[in-house]
């Protein structure tokens, strides 16, 4: 069995800055890290191999800088790493990563299970799985919280709005799960250090035969504007009756309470 | 032309939520709603005016989503100018299948900016609600999914109607073989004037009588953050009473965050607060960049004092 | 894998272990390269100033790729009392010319460019790891453990620095002493590249850098400096930690006062704080220097107390660079012999006296003790300060004799005694 897992590399959130003035972001410090949820989408799919047995490929698609990540990804218990270098795909539309992972998937061929988190730290667009499967013309199963393989039977627990649904599909299949499916493993010195000889693969757009004018994005995006509201910073510290009764002051001072 | 609007979801609360608001977006415009799996959304859509509803009834043991092939094909057949879906978990499923399948764009969880000839513009959140991306639709059938929550909700009507059509889905192949529903939170946390949330920083669920008498005394309710509804050894509230980008935002007079690090895919729920006041232990806790007033402190031991001086000045 | 040994393990990604880690691998040696912070570079917000020589030996210009803020083109020194200040100023071209001259760096980007030096080398590089403790087989190091994980190797470099808990392990020395070491605290803020040229009269890559005595440490031994990056500026202050326990100051508020003196507000005026970290730095130099290697072991760099801490100034790195290159050395000449014994290994300490580091420290060895002369933060400061604003100021009585103001500001603060004393400490120790 052959399981893939799709990653996308993106910016740490945490070290973003606005830039006072007009609001851009500065990214220029900003640390990368692979998307939160598509960490739990990697432990899944090595929890599965290490039940069942399976190899596991992690897939990502991104620039030039992604590649980086292939390690961590391998360290986390992959077997194989293929990244997709595409500059174009900073910032990209969901319908077009799709396009392109898509191909990749059927290039990689023999594949039974495909893990993506259910939405991207960055964009949190929650689109690239479900768009996944039609294009691959596979079922999707989201917001999974629990999967429990059955030879090619997949059950899987759902968690919705309004609670939990159960579900049997057979495979193949994607699935995206959410940030509580499992609690991803941290890499020891061990797991890097083998890392480092597993099969790592680059691909391009021209590799999977894909042409600039299917990239093409139905959106144009105008703007990317910083969005912190601005707050009076006034912080306490020490002993709790004084800093309580400065804060409680100044509350009723201003008729919050 | 007279303009086309398709509204969906699985609730008819949402349906007449998106249909209120599609008439703030071009008045003449004709409203035709898909009910998926509901009969009784499709008779509150036709209750709160749309001029064309399908209820999509469903095969036993297939999931809502499965409506999308269906759809597509309506909604190919009929045009449409615009497409709103509910952004529930399975409306926003359901609307990526949707696009893929029309091979068009899709905002998620986005706001209408503007609306003009052939021109739909969006905003949404984007990095936790650091920042907010503006796009234009510049081709295909713009599909956007929409908060619950964006529009005012008119009162709910349930209309028999002859405008009602009976769509029968295709299976698909994911099979539903239970269901179990969850505790909702009956809190209207949108409206409350005072929300205390409450982080992974609380050790003890027997803790959070603490957090209601503060609520309590400043006449409001509490809240947590995503983990302290979700997580294992957690689940304390509701798993929808998290504030969040990815849970409720809410707008208060005066929001307390206790014990949570305000990281900004949280504040993100809070940010129309109008006095944000944060305690917690570490004086590095990016909470302490959002608040208004901070109290770096124990909680165990600021919370009380917080409860013995509020009733003093009372 | 658990068969698998490496050459060598360095334990830190520091300028020191980047170093070791780039020449082994550079010499076709099995190397491998751990690091705690989940990149090189990512727990180290600190330095600021690389003084080029020592790496320009190693990677010739190496400027020219080196993700380098500013080159310093103009020194200042500040002698500060709590409103005024007295700045020696220097601009000289001399100052920027290779490969004397010094950068400013931002460690978070240079620590990764140098480690990424050593993986493209041949090295291998795991980060997110923290080394517990050493091997042992036969009374020498073989290797390192990793929580579960162990790991074998010929030698072990611990660039693990200041806080070295690799020398300690291996009983090479003790716990620090708050007497032998300073706490430094820097802030990053984040000015536009326009008013950072402006302010500080920079054009292009030209940097400024300025340091300070007195008033910042509210009278404890130590100082402050500030240079500029690119976009920024690194500004924070050194006290001895001893004298910072004694005087119940606490280090945050000490920079956050600091940052509002008259000579530094407006510097700072408009900037944002976009970091803010503390480290320790050693201080007494020789006088703490641990052992520098026992079987299959060797000490590099801030773990072997190889910095010059002048009170104002903090010099590491390049040293950190040269002990590291030496480190490598002795053990590619331990391999040549194929023997990691403690007596192979000691030839690293033959190299180190006949390099910079043991002559600079040498250079240097009185100034802990100058250092901490409270005069030098308190009395100086005033005197220098006092003095020159009576020269400067017109007041419109009949003017004091030079000579005989001079004298009443000496008598009024110290005395000729005490002024000589610090003077002569002073000019044995520099
Ligand atoms: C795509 C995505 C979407 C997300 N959406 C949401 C969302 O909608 N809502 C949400 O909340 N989160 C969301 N998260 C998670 C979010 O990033 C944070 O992980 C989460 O908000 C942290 O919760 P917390 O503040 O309770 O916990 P922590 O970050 O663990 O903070 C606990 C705090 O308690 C303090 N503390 C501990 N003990 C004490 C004490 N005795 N006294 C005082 N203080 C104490 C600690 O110093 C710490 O700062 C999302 C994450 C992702 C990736
Ligand atoms: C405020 C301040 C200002 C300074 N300014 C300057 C300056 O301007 N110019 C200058 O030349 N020097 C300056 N220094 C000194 C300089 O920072 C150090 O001398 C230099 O960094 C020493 O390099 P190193 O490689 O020995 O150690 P470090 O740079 O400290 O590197 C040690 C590395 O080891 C890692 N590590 C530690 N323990 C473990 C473990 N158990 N397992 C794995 N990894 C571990 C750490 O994370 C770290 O990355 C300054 C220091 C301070 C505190
Ligand atoms: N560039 C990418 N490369 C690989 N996988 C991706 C990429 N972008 C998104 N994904 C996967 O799709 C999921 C949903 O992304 P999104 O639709 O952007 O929220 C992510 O959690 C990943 O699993």
């Amino acid at each position: 069995m052959r399981i893939i897992a799709c990653y996308k590399y993106v910016l740490d959130e945490q070290d973003l800055k606005i830039n006072p003035e007009n609001k851009t972001l500065a990214t220029d410090r900003a640390a990368w890290k692979i998307s939160d949820y598509d960490r739990n989408a990697i432990e899944e799919a090595v929890r599965i191999k290490e039940q069942l047995g399976a190899t596991v490929v992690a897939l990502t698609a991104g620039p030039a800088q992604a590649k980086a990540s292939l390690k961590d990804a391998l360290a986390r218990g992959s077997d194989e790493g293929i990244f997709i270098q595409e500059d174009a795909l900073r910032g990209a539309d969901p319908a077009v990563t799709a396009r392109i992972l898509a191909r990749a998937i059927e290039k990689i061929g023999d594949c039974d299970l495909v893990f993506c988190g259910e939405g991207a730290s960055d964009d949190y667009a929650q689109q690239v799985g479900p768009r996944l499967a039609v294009l691959l013309g596979w079922p999707v199963v989201t917001y999974v919280n629990r999967t429990q393989l059955e030879g090619s039977l997949l059950k899987a627990e759902r968690k919705l709005d309004n609670g939990m649904e159960l579900v049997e599909i057979e495979l193949p299949t994607v699935v995206t799960v959410t940030g509580d499916i499992n609690v991803p493993r941290i890499p020891s010195l061990k797991q890097i250090m083998s890392a480092g000889k597993k099969p790592m693969q680059t691909w391009t757009l021209a590799d999977l035969g894909i042409t600039p004018d299917q990239i093409v994005s139905n959106l144009r995006n105008e703007s990317v504007k910083g969005a912190v509201v601005e707050r009076k910073r006034q912080i306490f510290k020490g002993d709790p009756v004084e800093t309580v009764s400065q804060v409680v002051a100044a509350l009723i001072k201003e008729g919050t309470i | 032309m007279q303009k086309k609007f398709w509204v969906i979801s699985e609730q008819g609360e949402l349906l007449a939520e998106m249909i209120n608001g599609v008439k703030l977006l071009g008045s003449d415009a004709a409203v035709i709603a898909a009910a998926l799996g509901c009969e009784r959304a499709a008779k509150i859509a036709a209750g709160a005016g749309a001029g064309k509803i399908y209820y999509f009834k469903l095969n036993e043991g297939a999931p809502v989503e499965a409506a999308y092939t269906r759809l597509a094909q309506l909604i190919k057949d009929e045009g449409a100018d615009l497409v709103l879906v509910a952004a529930t978990r399975r409306g926003k499923t359901l609307a990526a299948l949707l696009a893929a399948e029309l091979d068009a764009g899709l905002a998620s969880e986005a706001k209408i900016e503007e609306f003009g000839d052939g021109s739909v513009k969006t905003s949404r959140f984007v990095y936790g609600g650091l920042a907010i991306s503006t796009d234009t639709f510049v081709s295909g059938i713009p599909i956007v999914s929409i908060p619950p929550r964006t529009w005012e909700r008119p009162a709910l009507v349930e209309t028999e109607s002859p405008a009602i059509t009976e769509i029968a889905c295709d299976p698909g192949r994911v099979r539903v073989v239970g269901q179990k529903s969850r505790e909702s939170s009956t809190v209207n946390l949108e409206e409350a004037e005072v929300v205390v949330t409450i982080g992974r920083g609380v050790k003890n669920r027997e803790d959070l009588a603490m957090f209601e008498e503060l609520a309590g005394l400043l006449g409001g309710v509490t809240a947590c953050t995503r983990p302290v509804a979700e997580e294992e050894g957690y689940r304390w509230f509701p798993e929808d009473s998290y504030i969040g980008i990815s849970g409720r935002a809410v707008k208060p007079k005066l929001y307390i965050s206790i014990g949570s690090s305000g990281q900004i895919q949280h504040l993100a729920g809070c940010r129309d607060a109008k006095v944000l006041v944060g305690i917690d232990k570490n004086e590095d806790a990016p909470i302490f960049e959002s608040s208004d007033y901070g109290i770096v402190g124990d909680l165990y031991q600021v919370v009380p004092e917080l409860i013995k001086q509020i009733k003093a000045a009372k | 894998m658990s068969e698998e040994k490496f050459d060598c393990i360095i334990v830190g990604a520091g300028p020191a272990g980047s170093t070791a880690a780039y020449e082994l691998a550079r010499q076709g040696l099995e190397v491998l390269l751990v690091e705690k912070g989940d990149k090189p570079g990512s727990k180290n917000m600190m330095g600021g100033r690389l003084y080029c020589y020592s790496l320009h030996r190693i990677i010739p210009n190496f400027w020219e790729e080196a993700p380098v803020e500013r080159r310093v083109e103009k020194e200042e020194l500040s002698f500060l009392t709590e409103h005024g200040a007295m700045t020696i100023s220097l601009d000289n071209e001399v100052l920027g010319e290779a490969p004397s001259h010094s950068y400013v760096v931002l460690r978070a980007d240079f620590d990764a460019w140098l480690a990424g030096k050593a993986e493209e080398a041949g090295a291998m590089i795991a980060t997110g790891i923290r080394v517990d403790d050493l091997l042992w087989a036969g009374g020498k190091v073989c290797g390192i453990k990793a929580g579960e994980d162990e790991i074998l190797s010929d030698v072990v470099i611990a660039a693990d620095g200041v806080n070295s808990l690799l020398a300690q392990r291996a009983g090479l020395r003790g716990e620090l002493r708050p007497e032998h070491v300073s706490v430094g605290a820097k802030s990053v803020i984040a000015l536009p590249e326009k008013t950072i040229e402006d302010r500080f009269c920079l054009r292009g890559n030209e940097g400024a850098a300025r340091l300070f005595v007195g008033a910042g440490t509210k009278g404890a031994p130590g100082g402050g400096f500030l240079y500029t990056n690119k976009e920024s500026v690194s500004f924070g202050l050194v006290f001895n930690l001893g004298a910072l326990i004694k005087a119940g100051v606490s280090v945050a508020e000490a920079v956050e006062d600091f940052k509002f003196h008259p000579a530094i507000r407006p510097l700072l005026e408009g900037g944002e704080v976009v970091e803010y970290s503390a480290h320790l730095v050693p201080e007494a130099g020789l006088a703490m220097k641990p052992r520098l290697f026992t079987g299959g072991m060797l000490v590099a760099g801030d773990a072997a107390g190889f910095v010059i801490n002048t009170g104002f100034m903090v010099r590491g790195m390049d040293l950190a660079v040269t002990s590291g290159a030496l480190a490598a050395k002795a053990v590619i000449a331990a391999k040549e012999k194929g023997d990691f014994s403690a007596d192979t290994l000691k030839i690293y300490e033959d190299f180190l006296r006949q390099s910079h580091v043991y002559s600079d420290l040498e250079a240097y060895k009185n100034v802990p003790e100058l250092l901490e002369e409270p005069d030098m933060y308190t009395t100086l400061p005033a005197l220098v300060v006092d003095i020159l604003t009576d020269l400067f100021k017109v007041k419109g009585n009949p003017p004091e004799r030079v000579q005989k103001m001079v004298m009443r500001h000496i008598r009024q603060k110290t005395s000729f005694w005490k002024l000589a004393k610090i003077g002569w400490k002073g000019a044995r120790s520099i």
